[in-house]
């Protein structure tokens, strides 16, 4: 059976999302209580332990050490983790896309996630268009491709830096940060904004974007990138900070760390847009740290032969198959497959069901820290590109 | 084996030298837009009145690009009361109520080499026991009210507290803004708010800019 990945109820029914496939199947109530994943698609991350000496250690939920608002609370006797609660929703945002019509739903979609906001406009847009059985010309799908691609590698840059920063390697850090920086300038000159926010809209772009600049510096961001993890991977405190770190075996994590634990699982193999790419995911197989930082620095490199192929490659027009049935489409953010559920009507939104990377992937997180010691806490953290702003409510 | 300092050497000095010299780029839509003809134009946002573009509503998106054009202008940003005071060291503790990510990584950019904040006397800290500065984002959230006091409350004083990005400002286009709640010193416009709109507006609650 395929990996069920997230569940909905609606009109009193449960369905299921499974992996490698669009279709989505009824449910028992009874088998999804039975579900691996049941806790983090239902945003319940307590794994509270008790015992002689154990005392819950609180960290958040607003420091500056993290980038955004969340609780820890890290059960311990001394240095071991025995356990960790992760409270996500002091940020809780509850936004709602339904009862808007597609272009303020594709803002407030952007707006879900801004880091990765390219990503997430264009699943949505892209679900729209589907469901409008639209033409999308050959252009918009490859200025697409192009910018998610971007996306990806700034994401990856920028954590690279955080765990560089966790690790103490402040000069890689910072070197990475003006990479991070110089691609954002190109990307902000050539698309008018620097984390790509108004650009895509239902059947296209809403600017002209011309990709050469683009294409041109992301080439020389990822040469220097390339200096920079050769000279992190032969760098021994760099290494013994992240292996072994926050081992995870699950399969039910997303992205990155998924691929970290030796499966082969990436939506852009299932995606039209790369159809034409041969793609073939990169993946690991120690389940630590160090294997999930593997894996994202390689897909640095695969993101740019991707753009690089794109920018050159002619792409066919991508015609939308017209669905009346209840499907869900998906896309491979930089931290891992998002998948959506969504029903329109009368130029609105009327429907809308979102499983995220992170909700998935901070379960694994909490699992995969029990055993390792306090210090571990940041590198493990900054190895799995947790967005706590995407486990908030979005309906 | 790797020595990066010798590496970083080589790039050579990449800091702007802003304010004191021209800014060298922006982020077009996170300036405040510009009329450039009188046709109507639809703003989700409705930030379009007769005076011209609310900087506290406007979300950046571009949609009006039909009449208006971004004025590529560092001002983004007003000011309500300046500290003098805080000439000489300036210390952020950034609090995050309710963002979508992007407002906490632009405001951490301006440490990044491209701007170096530090070079300006402005830092960091991870407590707002040690801050001069407060600076609030995200729209408003029922769970964070009573950390943001608590976090008002622990500052020494003199001090600031600014509202940061469009959705403390007018809750954004999905939620309430923070202004019922919040006194701000300073407001910084933008979704979000470019690293260069950023500095100016630093350097001008801190008085060291006129
Ligand atoms: S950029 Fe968007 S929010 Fe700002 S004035 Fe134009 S349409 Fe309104
Ligand atoms: S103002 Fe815009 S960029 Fe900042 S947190 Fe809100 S939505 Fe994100």
């Amino acid at each position: 059976m395929n990996n069920i990945t997230g569940f909905f109820e609606k009109d009193g029914k449960f369905y299921a999302i499974k992996d490698g496939t669009e279709i989505i199947e009824e449910i028992s109530l009874s088998e999804l209580e039975s579900l691996r994943i049941y806790n983090p698609v239902r945003g319940v991350y307590n794994h509270g332990v008790s015992g002689e000496n154990v005392f819950p250690f609180n960290y958040g939920p607003s420091t500056g050490g993290m980038i955004e608002t969340v609780d820890f609370k890290i059960y311990t006797y001394g240095e071991r983790i025995l356990s960790l609660d992760i409270i996500t929703d002091f940020k809780n945002r509850n936004m709602k896309i339904t009862g808007h019509p597609y272009q303020e739903a594709i803002l407030i979609m952007e707006r879900f996630n801004g880091f990765h906001s390219f990503s997430y406009s264009t699943l949505l847009s892209r679900e729209i268009e589907q469901k409008l059985s639209m033409q999308v010309d050959r252009e918009t799908v490859k200025t697409r491709v192009i910018l998610l691609e971007i996306e990806r590698i700034i994401s990856h840059i920028f954590k690279t830096a955080r765990l560089c920063e966790a690790a103490s390697q402040n000069i890689a850090s910072y070197w990475l940060l003006a990479l991070r920086e110089r691609l954002m300038r190109t990307v902000a000159q050539e698309t008018g904004h620097r984390y790509m926010f108004g650009i895509n809209t239902v059947g296209g772009l809403r600017r002209k974007i011309d990709c050469n600049k683009i294409v041109e510096v992301a080439g020389k961001v990822v040469s220097e990138y390339k200096a920079i993890i050769d000279g992190l991977t032969v760098s021994r405190i760099f290494i013994d900070r992240i292996e072994n770190t926050c081992k995870v075996d699950g399969q039910f994590q997303r992205g990155p760390a998924l691929r970290a634990t030796g499966t082969q699982y990436d939506y852009r193999q299932f995606d039209p847009y790369y159809s034409s790419m041969d793609f073939k995911p990169v993946s690991e197989t120690g389940g630590d740290s160090l294997s999930r930082f593997l894996v994202f620095s390689s897909e640095v490199f695969q993101s740019l032969e991707i753009i690089q192929k794109a920018s050159k490659g002619v792409f066919g027009e991508y015609k939308a198959i017209d669905s009346n049935q209840m499907r869900s489409g998906g896309i491979e953010t930089p931290s891992g497959d998002a998948r959506i559920a969504l029903e329109i009507g009368d130029g609105e939104i009327t429907f809308l069901y979102l499983r995220t990377p992170s909700m998935l992937n901070m379960e694994a997180y909490a699992e995969g820290i029990r055993g390792n010691v306090k210090t571990d806490i940041p590198f493990a953290y900054e190895s799995f590109g947790l967005w706590i702003c995407e486990m908030g409510c979005i309906k | 084996m790797r020595i990066w300092p010798l590496d970083s050497l080589k790039k050579g000095i990449i800091t702007t030298k802003f304010p004191k010299k021209e800014n060298e780029t922006i982020s077009p839509w996170s300036t405040l837009p510009k009329r450039k003809n009188d046709e109507d134009v639809f703003c989700p946002a409705d930030a379009i009145g007769t005076e011209g573009v609310d900087l506290k509503k406007c979300i950046s998106c571009g949609l009006c690009d039909s009449s208006f054009e971004p004025s590529l202008k560092t001002d983004n940003y007003s000011m309500i009361r300046k500290e003098p005071a805080l000439k000489k060291s300036f210390k952020i503790f950034a609090i995050d109520s309710g963002t979508c990510g992007s407002c906490n990584t632009e405001l951490h950019s301006i440490n990044n080499p491209y701007y170096d904040a530090s070079r300006l006397g402005i830092f960091f800290t991870n407590t707002p026991k040690q801050a001069d500065a407060l600076a609030i984002m995200g729209v408003y959230s029922e769970k964070m009210v009573p950390v943001i006091k608590e976090a008002i409350s622990a500052m020494s004083r003199p001090a600031v507290i600014i509202l940061f990005g469009a959705c403390p400002l007018s809750g954004n286009i999905f939620g309430k803004s923070l202004e019922s709640i919040i006194e701000p010193d300073l407001v910084i416009g933008g979704c979000p708010p470019d690293p260069f709109v950023i500095i100016e507006a630093l350097e001008k609650v801190r008085g060291r800019k006129q």
